[in-house]
């Protein structure tokens, strides 16, 4: 879906929102406050640059308006596969991401990832995998990493990937295997308002995608194996 | 897990350690081997091997390719306790914009290795670790 119709129908009430190529930022309204934006338009491949701005708008709204909640509307193709970025050091930007929305969460800000278009690999990972719920729209695409460069690192042939991702939840592209895993909680259909406003009212249970990933049969050890380290240690 | 080592309290690497968010063999895949050249290990080493990255601050050590190193210099990072508060990730963030204004033109590490002040940038590769960390001791961003 655009970004620009997906926002009119996520703030019936009204939103100020920026665009700057393929970022943007800025504040919608609801009957329960107003939220902060932030995102990416047209399957982003998230480098350097744009991992640093994500990061600084969420440093702002702790900064300025504490407790405001923030609605992440990332579409990315992945992180952005160049060598520059990997000179730069990549993996830290994506990491302060990551960090500066740990801090806004310690902070008392909601988080709410709604993947309405793509998400892939680290531009998921560093963003909306990291909401206090992911959520996605039915005709979104998710993915762990595109088939060719899995088959060059696994040295597994392309076909038999192919083969395996029609039946694996674990790297089958499409939403519903992320909603199997537990790492998509719900679609959202209907009136993307109410789904919003239903997000924005749920408790906060703090991080259960194991415990959904294993009722809904595509995550089927991560909770018990969690579970037996945590005793060990314990 | 390029982005979880970085989420760690501190980093210690040796030359030939990689730390990075896609290998070169994926970017290479992906983009052609114009755009990163998997097979050629200098390159690569230069790029995401462990003397870049601690030049540019992303490591906290370097040391040599041996357990002895490793163990001594992760002893003395056991107290190592980064500020994740507002403020110190506002420095972070600025220490981050920092790089991509002083470094962001660079097309190769031998390019922010010049502008770090060093002298002869392409000799950098040949030193053991601790020569290595010597000559780079006043260059290093911090």
């Amino acid at each position: 879906m655009d970004a620009r119709i997906l926002l009119d129908q996520l703030f019936p009430a009204g939103h100020k929102i920026a665009f700057d190529g393929l970022y943007f930022d800025g504040v919608g309204q609801t009957p329960q406050g107003e939220v902060a934006v932030i995102g990416s338009v047209d399957a982003a491949p998230i480098g350097v640059e744009l991992a640093f701005r994500m990061a600084g708008a969420v440093l702002e709204i702790v900064r300025l308006h504490p407790g405001r909640p923030i609605l992440l509307l990332v579409d990315t193709q992945g992180q952005r596969l160049s060598h520059r970025d990997e000179l730069l050091g990549i993996n830290g930007y994506m990491a302060h991401l990551a960090k500066c929305l740990e801090l806004a969460r310690t902070s008392g800000h909601r988080i709410i990832g709604l993947v309405y278009s793509q998400a892939v690999s680290g531009g998921f990972l560093a963003s909306s995998l990291l909401s206090d719920r992911c959520y996605a729209l039915p005709d979104a695409q998710v993915q762990v990493m595109n088939l060719p460069s899995m088959s060059r690192i696994t040295k597994i042939p392309l076909e038999r990937l192919k083969e395996l991702s029609q039946t694996s939840p674990v790297f089958a592209p499409g939403v519903q295997n992320y909603l199997r895993m537990g790492a998509v909680y719900s679609l959202w259909e209907g009136d993307l308002s109410q789904r919003l406003a239903e997000a924005l009212a749920a408790p906060d249970e703090g991080d259960r995608r194991r415990k959904w990933g294993e009722e809904r049969g595509g995550r089927k050890m991560a909770r018990s194996v969690a579970d037996r380290v945590q005793h060990a240690a314990g | 897990m390029g982005i979880a080592s970085r989420l760690c309290d501190a980093i210690i690497m040796s030359e030939e350690g990689r730390l990075g968010l896609s290998g070169p063999e994926v970017i290479e895949t992906t983009c052609g081997v114009e755009e990163f050249d998997s097979r050629d290990r200098a390159l690569v080493w230069r790029t995401v091997g462990g003397k870049h990255r601690y030049l540019l601050g992303e490591a906290d050590a370097l040391v040599a390719d041996d357990i002895d190193a490793f163990r001594k210099q992760a002893l003395a990072f056991l107290d190592a306790k980064p500020d994740l508060s507002l403020e110190g990730l506002s420095k972070e963030h600025a220490f981050l914009g920092d790089r991509i204004g002083r470094f962001g033109d660079c097309r190769d590490a031998l390019d922010i290795w010049r502008r770090l002040g060093v002298d002869k940038p392409e000799n950098l590769p040949l030193l053991e670790a601790e020569e290595f960390c010597a000559a780079v001791a006043d260059k290093r961003v911090l």
